[in-house]
């Protein structure tokens, strides 16, 4: 490259643009399917029957209709099976499909109407199943991050890191959507303390990765200095600070402390606002990253 | 570009950059986009495309947009309460659809003709800025050109090899 045109790009003074495609809806999607599979771990590790139920419809029917409303030929969505071997989105939606599938064959045998199926949790083929619902669920919550870091032309995504924070705030989600459900009164029968302690340390976690990942984005490319910048100080600021900081990690980790080990009738209502305040936060932070998309410029 | 005193203004068209590694064709998940290893070109099915908007965000040149829907060019006014299509645009449309992506398709149906044709923008420029040839070819005027006046890609740090070179 000739050294005048060089010097150029050294002083660009246009600013960098952000994608614009992907908005709200996506970040919609994203958000319950990563909530959704970490609920539903989290439900079959503790044999929470209600989070399972209600992490399955998160994915399927709320991840799916999100998903069709946003697609420009949402007819043709079966079309996005066909490239596994190269995109995330059609491995995306394999892990999707097995999930529906193999969850679904698994939660059956707890439905009165099923009881008569030959495999229970017990049994070898509901092992099976068990397993390969877990590893769906994996797939599905972690799809998007990687989908994302492909992205070479948005240096602010096109990063490793994406992925750990999808899982984390994955199985953050659905920590807080188990203790939402149980606060509407269903049974949990696992050890909630064992769980309000992964939540405060899925908190801190979070935290810290979140940190890292701003620290090494702020010291990279021109496009992904302008995204750190506009969230921590530009117009994005509100959206970071206030939802996917104080909303999504301050304040459910300051009730989780709050209540770590208090037996009483109010500690279910308190965590499930504290949940909703992290899911909130972690639905603004989705948004925030779609938002803060900047391009490169291109000289 | 440039700071002031020194700015200077500086003109830069950006078309598809029909790349040997498209990031766009790896994220399409329908296989819609293809790159077409004989002539290089990139393009869109556009009975393929689910209208997904992953290449727009995976391409670095910004070279793809989201066609939502077909409008006729001429805004409707009160002067104009219904101008519908011209009957250029009816005959321009057809080939297009709404809800997918599309982009430069190099006039690829100019350049498989026989003779073959120049693509539009090539033959059009009444200045002759671009250039149109086959870069395989160490012969050819373009990959004379690249050589003899410093050609370069846009963001050849992606990795994603673009055929559209800039010359000096």
């Amino acid at each position: 490259m000739p050294g005048h045109v060089r010097k150029y790009i050294d002083e660009f003074t246009v600013e960098s643009r952000t994608q614009q495609e992907w908005r709200w809806l996506i970040a919609t999607a994203f958000f319950l399917g990563g909530v959704g599979a970490g609920q539903f771990i989290i439900s079959v590790l503790q044999n929470f029957w209600a989070g399972m139920v209600v992490g399955w419809l998160i994915v399927v029917v709320g991840k799916g209709t999100a998903h069709a409303l946003y697609l420009g030929r949402p007819l043709r969505a079966w079309r996005a099976f066909a490239r596994p071997g190269r995109s995330w989105i059609s491995r995306g939606m394999i892990f999707i499909a097995i999930f529906a599938v193999f969850s679904l064959l698994y939660m059956a045998p707890s439905i009165e109407v099923f009881s008569g199926l030959p495999w229970d949790a017990g049994t070898s083929m509901g092992q099976f199943l068990k397993v390969v619902s877990i590893l769906s669920a994996l797939g599905v919550m972690v799809y998007t991050g990687f989908l994302m870091a492909y992205c070479p032309s948005i240096p602010f995504w096109n990063t490793s890191l994406l992925p750990i924070l999808f899982i984390v705030y994955g199985f953050m989600g659905g920590l807080g959507m188990n203790f939402i459900t149980a606060a509407f009164g269903a049974q949990f029968p696992g050890n909630m303390k064992l769980l309000e302690v992964a939540g405060i340390g899925l908190l801190t976690l979070t935290a810290v990765i979140l940190l890292s990942y701003l620290g090494s984005m702020f010291k990279s490319t021109t496009g992904s200095r302008e995204a750190v910048h506009s969230l921590v100080w530009g117009e994005n600021s509100l959206l970071f600070w206030g939802g996917a900081i104080v909303l999504g990690i301050l304040i459910p980790l300051a009730v989780a402390l709050s209540y770590l080990g208090v037996e009483s009738p109010s500690t279910y209502t308190y965590l499930g606002m504290a949940a909703i305040s992290e899911l909130v936060g972690a639905f603004l932070f989705r948004y925030s990253l779609l938002r803060v998309g900047y391009f490169n410029p291109v000289i | 570009m440039g700071k002031y005193p020194a700015a200077k203004r500086i003109f830069l068209p950006v078309i598809c950059n029909h790349c040997q590694d498209p990031p766009c064709r790896d994220v399409c998940p329908t296989g819609a986009t293809e790159k077409n290893e004989e002539n290089g070109i990139v393009t869109v099915d556009y009975d393929k495309c689910i209208g997904c908007r992953a290449c727009v965000a995976a391409c670095p040149y910004e070279a793809r947009w989201y066609l939502k829907e077909i409008r006729p060019y001429f805004p409707i006014s009160e002067k104009n309460p219904a101008p519908g299509f011209t009957p250029f645009e009816e005959w321009g449309y057809k080939k297009f659809q709404e809800g997918v992506v599309t982009k430069c398709t190099l006039c690829e149906e100019r350049i498989q003709e026989d003779p073959p044709r120049e693509p539009a923008c090539v033959e059009t420029c009444p200045t002759t800025a671009r250039y149109f040839g086959d870069l395989d070819d160490p012969t050819s005027e373009v990959s004379r050109l690249i050589i003899q006046r410093r050609g370069f890609q846009l963001r050849p740090e992606e990795g994603t090899d673009p055929s559209v070179y800039y010359i000096d």
